[in-house]
């Protein structure tokens, strides 16, 4: 399974409390806090597609102070 | 150390292309090709946000077959 990265926009003032708790996520490959229109970037490395989207749906947006996640998957191998 | 993601648009038929020109500047650090609304993602690592930016403006924007771009500063919680 290729790198999957997320945005998220999260809630005002939620943004530190999000980062640690993806930080601390073992698919987290690496978080970032961004300026400007998303507040965290985030590289997954997960197993599968289906494991992917259990890890979008039933942990990152049940986040506390996840507002908004916008996800883009790499291309294998290019 | 300053880091910040360009997400990219290319002209169709030259993601190739703008994927072999990223492989040849420097302060780019990693390099995806992306399924949906963009085409490339280009990590760009340098000592501060002068050498991203330069890097940004002439290196990666003046790329043949390049669409649009997008950045993503990163920044210091």
């Amino acid at each position: 399974m290729p790198d999957a990265f997320v945005l998220f926009k999260t809630e005002p003032s939620h943004e530190q409390a999000v980062y640690l708790t993806l930080a601390g996520h073992a698919d987290v490959a690496e978080v970032h806090a961004l300026y400007g229109e998303f507040d965290l970037l985030v590289r997954i490395t997960s197993t599968d597609s289906k494991a992917l989207s259990d890890l979008l749906m039933n942990t990152f947006r049940q986040i506390e102070g996840v507002r908004e996640t916008r996800t883009m998957i790499a291309v294998e191998g290019a | 150390m300053a880091v910040g993601f360009v997400l990219m648009t290319t002209l169709p038929g030259q993601e190739a292309a703008v994927l072999s020109g990223l492989d040849r500047i420097e302060l780019v650090t990693q390099r995806w090709m992306l399924f949906g609304e963009f085409d490339l993602m280009a990590r760009v690592q340098a000592d501060d946000e002068y050498d991203i930016t330069r890097c940004i403006v002439e290196d990666i924007r003046t790329l043949p077959g390049l669409k649009d771009s997008q950045t993503l500063i990163g920044a210091e919680l």
